[in-house]
């Protein structure tokens, strides 16, 4: 009974998840690679479905980002800014379903992809997945008063690369949101 | 263009989750509930185990009132930090045995808002740190949505922001903050002979006490709004001088 319940809720997640999962996913892989990648995150599910909090998506994200990691380290050529910009224009809506200017779409493409990964990870986990900041933090294995520094950061940065003008960020903000950080000489 | 429209654009291009391919959905879902779960815990029970377990750390704490309310507090923090460490992928997986938080500085800033700072340590060394500044009262214990929490991580030297340095001694901890009207102070004495801690800097001039048990000290420093660092002399129970920090003020 307890089986068939578990074989319920997985279900359920496959469903509901699988393709929020795939979204992620398609943003960091070619498209051939989508399946084994989320078929290979819900089987470590499955197995540990025990642990597996409720809501199950921000778990099952991690758990993406930990196979695509492994992924990742066999082809590096998907660190080159045009594979990433491909990625991410192969997985964002169309500039006529979003609403914006083709040249638009482009510039905020070209933002992300020039962003230092974790910074683009942290904005895109709350955009585009629809996690909280909290669970966003969970997911990148950072504080969250961390994750809105990285959040932050990625929003100035994206800014500077879509209009030069906006002048940079000064550099030695420590907020109180950063505790962990010290100011010891 | 402003943040407000870049994050109005990022957002728009948010990707619609496409339905997964019926025949592959189906296959793949059928093989993958035909492996077997290496963990036959019953997933809603151990929910349950996790409740029980803060109503036990509540019922532990009594003795005098302070005491109950600190005990209260260190079992809530340590709770809040055991179930971060369940979760997958977080800086508090693999740390070994969480040890018991200690309380590193506790205080009101002039609005009231109450500031608390606490580290644990794992058996692996690893250090792990929570705080709350004005989210929880001190009123009971501190929940974990009024924590900001987190394990190892980085240290940064103002003077060096881009070169942080890696969280290994409770005494990394803290520093002279200003990014608030109120400037405060916390940390952890490397000295642990050191019983208080004489802070020294433009408007300011007093001597803070340190915890017994975590050698912690804290305040908030008014006086130091003029003040861009402060040398902090540690001092033993005879007054003689043990050893001394700078502590540079992050610019914000």
């Amino acid at each position: 009974m307890e089986q068939d319940r578990d074989v319920t809720e997985f279900t359920q997640a496959w469903q509901s998840d699988g393709p929020r999962v795939a979204a992620y996913v398609r943003r960091h892989v070619a498209a051939a690679d989508v399946a084994d990648v989320v078929a290979e995150t819900f089987l470590q599910a499955w197995r540990r479905w025990a642990d597996v909090p409720e809501p199950p998506l921000p778990w099952l994200i991690g758990t993406a980002r930990k196979v695509l990691g492994n992924h990742r380290r066999g082809d590096d050529r998907r660190s080159a800014l045009q594979q990433r910009l491909s990625l991410l224009g192969d997985a964002a809506r169309s500039a006529e379903d979003a609403g914006l200017l083709a040249t638009e779409r482009l510039a905020a493409l070209g933002a992300l992809a020039a962003l230092p990964e974790d910074q683009r990870e942290a904005l895109l986990l709350v955009a585009w997945d629809g996690l909280t900041p909290d669970e966003a933090a969970t997911v990148m294995g950072v504080r969250p008063g961390t994750f809105r520094v990285k959040t932050h950061r990625a929003r100035k940065a994206a800014l500077r690369a879509v209009d030069p003008a906006d002048p940079p960020a000064r550099l030695a903000v420590v907020s109180l949101s950063t505790l962990s950080k010290g100011g010891i000489e | 263009m402003n943040t407000h429209s870049l994050d109005e654009r990022i957002t728009a291009l948010a990707p619609v989750p496409e339905h997964l391919d019926e025949q592959w959905a189906d296959a793949t879902l059928a093989r993958i509930l035909a492996d077997t779960p290496t963990s036959t815990k019953r997933r809603r029970d151990r929910r349950r185990l996790a409740a029980l377990a803060v109503a036990g750390v509540l019922t532990i704490s009594t003795g005098t009132a302070v005491a109950a309310a600190n005990m209260g507090s260190i079992g809530a923090v340590k709770d809040v930090l055991l179930k971060f460490g369940d979760e997958p992928n977080t800086t508090a997986n693999d740390i070994g045995t969480l040890g018991t938080p200690e309380l590193v500085a506790q205080f009101r800033r002039g609005d009231g808002r109450l500031f608390a700072f606490w580290i644990a340590i794992s058996s692996k060394g690893v250090i792990c740190d929570a705080y709350s500044d004005g989210a929880w009262d001190g009123e009971g214990v501190p929940t974990a949505k009024q924590l900001e929490y987190g394990c190892s991580g980085e240290v940064v030297d103002p003077t060096q922001v881009d070169t942080p340095i890696p969280l290994e001694r409770p005494d990394q901890v803290g520093g002279f903050f200003k990014d608030e009207a109120e400037p405060i102070l916390y940390g952890v004495s490397p000295y642990a002979d050191a019983v208080e801690v004489h802070v020294q800097g433009t408007g300011v001039d007093r001597t803070l006490p340190l915890r017994a048990d975590s050698h912690g000290f804290g305040s908030a420093l008014p006086e130091a709004t003029g003040a861009d660092s402060l040398t902090l002399t540690f001092l033993d129970r005879s007054g003689q001088p043990l050893g001394s920090r700078t502590y540079i003020a992050p610019v914000g």
